[in-house]
């Protein structure tokens, strides 16, 4: 069946169609999210809370765009202006310094596990912009859109947010700053 | 000598350097690491893989949907009934076909398909449809299991004949599923016949004394 099809469907209201939908369409959704969100728990109300906003807005969606394009900034806007009602869990955490196997990051999984976790640790304003620049590709136009803010403020943003990254991850690698020693 | 700040270096890696920083960069090996790292950790975010969601995301969203109206509750036989009414009945048909050509006539046990084309006509709504649906995958799964019994033992050319037939009902399961993906129905009927096919195509080739042609 058709995107197309898909969604006519799921403006219609059937159950079957919207999930097809959410299987095609939630691992990109999430993984934004995620990003934005920095926290497992408020990534899935806040994913949740994407998706019944889509559902809500099919009837709107003329297929101007592409359907994962539309959804996309919705997921994105979701992210941005929820609430954070849960005590983040990133604040209980150990450090991140003392999380990940010494000398493991040139394997691809464990170097992305490390990007996830150091994003985690970004002061929430400067991985927003991170994550919408480096790995969203948005541009700091865009970004001032969506985040109410100049584009200076943006690119502003994004250098100190890569040099804090770029510290995590040094730190992370350093065995000596790893053990405490 | 005052090396670059991270924030400088940080900017570097989509933007020109300014006189002054490229002088640095062209002595200093430390800051060209530095800068070098930054691009790296740039492409690494860019290349991040999309993230498989928790399972329990679809129920809490699929119950909150309908507590908002904004799905119909899923009626048994409903939506796609007709669609599965119309895969049992090529399945159906295609049992027949497999008894016709292997055994030269439709055999007591398999289900006669000219019947079966006639109860469809009074079929008025979906839950009888939905009904008869149930009853003619029983007849055909039935027929399917006589079958076997009565080609046994069974030689190459049935068992390709068979295949063949197999693949044949694969063709129309499969349209089904394009048309409706979702569908349990019409997934069961597929891997059903996908399992009888490869254990039919395994019989052929593990049929000793026989060769494959």
């Amino acid at each position: 069946m058709t995107e197309a099809e898909l969604i006519e469907r799921a403006r219609r209201g059937e159950e079957s169609a919207i999930r097809a939908l959410y299987r095609r369409h939630a691992p990109r959704v999430y993984a934004t999210i995620r990003r934005l969100a920095g926290d497992d728990s408020l990534a899935e109300d806040w994913a949740q809370e994407a998706w019944v906003r889509a559902i809500r807005a099919l009837p709107t969606f003329r297929g101007d765009s592409q359907f994962s394009t539309w959804l996309h900034r919705i997921a994105v806007n979701s992210a941005l202006h929820g609430r954070r009602a849960r005590l983040r869990r990133t604040e209980r955490e150990t450090p991140l310094s003392v999380t990940l196997p010494v000398g493991a990051t040139g394997d691809q999984t464990l170097l992305r596990l490390l990007l996830e976790r150091a994003l985690e640790r970004l002061p929430e304003r400067m991985r927003q912009v991170l994550v919408l620049h480096d790995v969203e590709g948005y541009t700091h136009d865009e970004i001032g859109e969506v985040l109410g803010v100049n584009p200076g403020t943006s690119k502003s943003q994004l250098f100190k947010a890569r040099a804090r990254m770029r510290e995590l991850l040094r730190a992370a690698s350093e065995p000596a700053v790893q053990e405490g020693v | 000598m005052k090396h670059l700040s991270l924030e400088a270096l940080a900017r570097l890696v989509d933007e020109p350097a300014e006189a002054e920083e490229a002088a640095h960069l062209e002595v200093c090996a430390e800051c060209r690491a530095e800068l070098e790292a930054l691009r790296e950790q740039t492409s690494d975010l860019a290349h991040l893989p999309d993230l498989e969601p928790p399972p329990d995301i679809w129920p809490a969203l699929a119950a909150r949907l309908r507590e908002e109206g904004l799905v119909r509750e899923p009626r048994r036989g409903g939506g796609s009934a007709w669609l599965r009414f119309a895969a049992a009945l090529a399945l159906f048909l295609a049992g027949g076909v497999v008894g016709f050509t292997v055994r030269g006539a439709p055999q007591a046990e398999t289900p006669d398909p000219g019947s079966v084309a006639a109860t469809i006509a009074t079929v008025a709504d979906v839950e009888e449809a939905a009904l008869l649906l149930e009853q003619t995958r029983s007849a055909y799964f039935a027929a399917l299991n006589r079958y076997a019994e009565l080609a046994e033992p069974i030689g190459a050319g049935d068992l390709m004949t068979r295949a063949a037939a197999l693949e044949s009902i694969l063709l129309t399961t499969r349209a089904a599923l394009d048309q409706a993906p979702t569908d349990p129905v019409i997934n069961g009927y597929h891997l059903s016949a996908l399992a009888q096919r490869e254990s039919t195509l395994r019989q052929i080739s593990f049929d000793p004394g026989e060769p494959w042609y």
